[in-house]
């Protein structure tokens, strides 16, 4: 946009200019009041230039003017270099070649006119040039701002479709383990204790004996299900906030300090995603700018809200823009309707709160 | 054309506008006359002078709604900057034409020689819209009430020296005399020639028309849309 003025003004400059020089050369002539009022028309028609958009071929007015007002003042031939400077700037250079044509073939011929359109058929058509490059620049330069518009878009869908596909998972493995209880564990445990009862009941040595033998495999099929079921879902890696610590341990040689405080069961998994990637981006952060010798994590869990505050002793304020890792970290939190702030003042300080939506809300 | 109300009952709000408004035109009917220069009596051909003053004075308004931040209440509002514009205008011109019809009039009614009162009227009254004009561009590029109106004052006076309002410009230099031609004064001071000496009507037709031009020149150059 200022580049843009800059070349506003050098437009404007140089239209004043070329007004200039008809005005100096009426001060020299012996011309009446008509130069007067072809320079006021001319400055009239450069005003309504400047303030509103006119149609391209508005450099024929100028070039009437010229030929209606040469009779009356001869210098009114320099005004024929407004037209051809008005018609360069809308990419009409060519217009020189009539035009030199008509001032060659005019009784009053100076050279010093066909190098004064020349110059300004080149001033012309080099603002031309620049504004048509610069234009074509700020076109790419939308285009290209509104592709990341739509990639943030797509991202932010993306990150929906996880969360919607991260409770259905979430479902489908509840649904799992209350299959399994129900379907094997239950039945087995049922078939034990209706066993035992009848026990109780049965007299004949043989016969209870052998119900003692079917309630022992029963239990004994129970315990192993139990245990198979339970192996099933504990999950390989981990989660939560030993996840968090690990990521701190693996950080060696840096020195961090975790602490947490409050109920890790109010933080749904999604969170603890969001926290560990604030978390490894911090650490990346700190390992690769800083110069911070000490590095403290705080994690306070209140059962409104996850407060993750990462702050290293660091002295260097770099104030740079935020990259590519913040900047989606940062719609992350949006997203979950969080906050996500960085402060480069007294150290590296960054603070990721989260809201706790209760269960069912 | 709430504004034109507005504008109307704004400028003359106080009572020292009202007198600087129309006791003026009042006491300049009966100015003396020179003896040899100039040829209307000196309330008549000092009253360009007033006029542009009074323009200024006038549009110092829209001045004062671009400090305040009315101009940017107004720019929301259901109002064109346009027709802002115009009934500003429009108001201040109304109170200038009431100006000069009782500085003309009066002056007939109290016998003074005043050549062609009807031409007179008509020349003060292009001579208005210019310099109506002109304070509007004057304003548009200042952003002080105070530093405009003195700024103007000195411009002003050299102007109307110039032009040949304030004195006969056949008293200038040469080169002076050839620069006059291209401010507005120096065409209301050829029309008062003309109606003091009358001539062509076409003579007249052209000191109205460059008026006018400066008139367009100006409004174009001023009605640029500013937000302080």
């Amino acid at each position: 946009m200022r580049v843009y003025e800059r070349y506003f003004r050098f437009v404007i400059f140089w239209r004043i200019a070329q007004l200039l020089i008809l005005a100096h050369l009426w001060l020299i002539s012996t011309a009446g009041f008509e130069a007067i009022v072809f320079i006021l028309l001319l400055l009239i028609v450069m005003s309504i230039r400047i303030r509103f958009s006119i149609p391209k071929w508005s450099f024929l007015i100028e070039i009437v003017l010229c030929i209606v007002f040469i009779p009356y003042f001869p210098f009114a031939l320099y005004g024929l270099a407004i037209a051809i400077f008005e018609a360069a700037l809308v990419g009409k250079w060519w217009l020189i070649f009539p035009m030199t044509i008509f001032m060659i073939a005019y009784p009053a011929f100076d050279i010093t006119l066909i190098w004064y359109s020349l110059l300004t058929v080149l001033v012309g058509s080099f603002t031309y040039q620049s504004m048509k490059e610069r234009k074509q620049l700020e076109k790419t330069l939308d285009k290209e701002r509104k592709e990341k518009h739509e990639l943030e878009q797509i991202k932010m869908e993306l990150l929906e479709a996880y969360f919607e596909v991260e409770k259905a998972a979430e479902l489908k493995e509840r649904n799992r383990i209350s299959r399994e209880l129900h379907d094997h564990l239950g039945h087995d445990l049922t078939g034990a204790l209706l066993a035992i009862q009848a026990y109780e009941q049965v007299e004949n040595e043989n016969q209870a004996h052998s119900l003692l033998e079917q309630v022992k495999i029963r239990l004994s099929r129970s315990t192993t299900r139990l245990r198979n079921t339970v192996h099933n879902l504990t999950p390989v890696t981990y989660i939560g906030v030993d996840r968090l610590q690990r990521i701190v341990a693996d950080s060696e040689p840096l020195l961090i300090e975790f602490q947490y405080n409050g109920n890790v069961d109010n933080v749904s998994s999604q969170y603890w995603l969001m926290l560990e990637a604030c978390l490894k981006e911090a650490i990346t952060n700190v390992s690769k700018y800083s110069n911070a010798t000490k590095t403290k994590v705080e994690l306070d869990i209140t059962e409104t809200l996850v407060r993750l505050k990462i702050h290293d002793n660091g002295t260097i304020t770099q104030k740079s823009v935020n990259g590519s890792g913040l900047r989606s970290l940062q719609l992350r939190a949006r997203m979950l309707k969080g906050s996500f702030t960085i402060d480069r003042q007294n150290g590296y300080l960054l603070v990721c709160v989260l809201p706790i939506q209760r269960r069912g809300k | 054309m709430t504004v034109f109300h507005f504008v109307l009952k704004r400028s003359i709000a106080n009572k020292t506008s009202l007198l600087i408004l129309f006791l003026f035109p009042v006491v300049a009917i009966f100015l003396p006359s020179g003896e040899y220069w100039p040829h209307l009596p000196y309330g008549y051909q000092y009253f360009g002078i007033f006029i542009l003053f009074i323009s200024l004075k006038l549009s110092g308004l829209i001045l004062e709604d671009r400090m305040r931040g009315i101009a940017k209440k107004v720019s929301i509002a259901p109002i064109s900057h346009f027709s802002y514009l115009a009934q500003n205008l429009l108001a201040y011109f109304s109170i200038l034409i009431l100006q000069c019809l009782i500085l003309v009039y009066g002056g007939v009614l109290v016998g003074k020689e005043l050549y062609q009162p009807f031409w007179l009227f008509i020349l003060f009254i292009t001579f208005s819209m210019a310099s109506i004009a002109f304070a509007l561009m004057w304003i548009s590029f200042f952003r002080n009430k105070e530093i405009s109106m003195l700024i103007f004052m000195s411009i002003i006076s050299v102007i109307a020296l110039i032009g040949g309002v304030l004195i006969p410009i056949e008293l200038l230099p040469e080169i002076l005399q050839k620069i006059a031609i291209m401010l507005p004064t120096f065409w209301l001071a050829w029309g008062i020639d003309w109606v003091v000496f009358g001539g062509e009507l076409k003579e007249f037709l052209l000191v109205n028309g460059m008026l006018i031009l400066y008139m367009f020149l100006f409004l174009i150059t001023g009605s640029v849309k500013k937000l302080h």
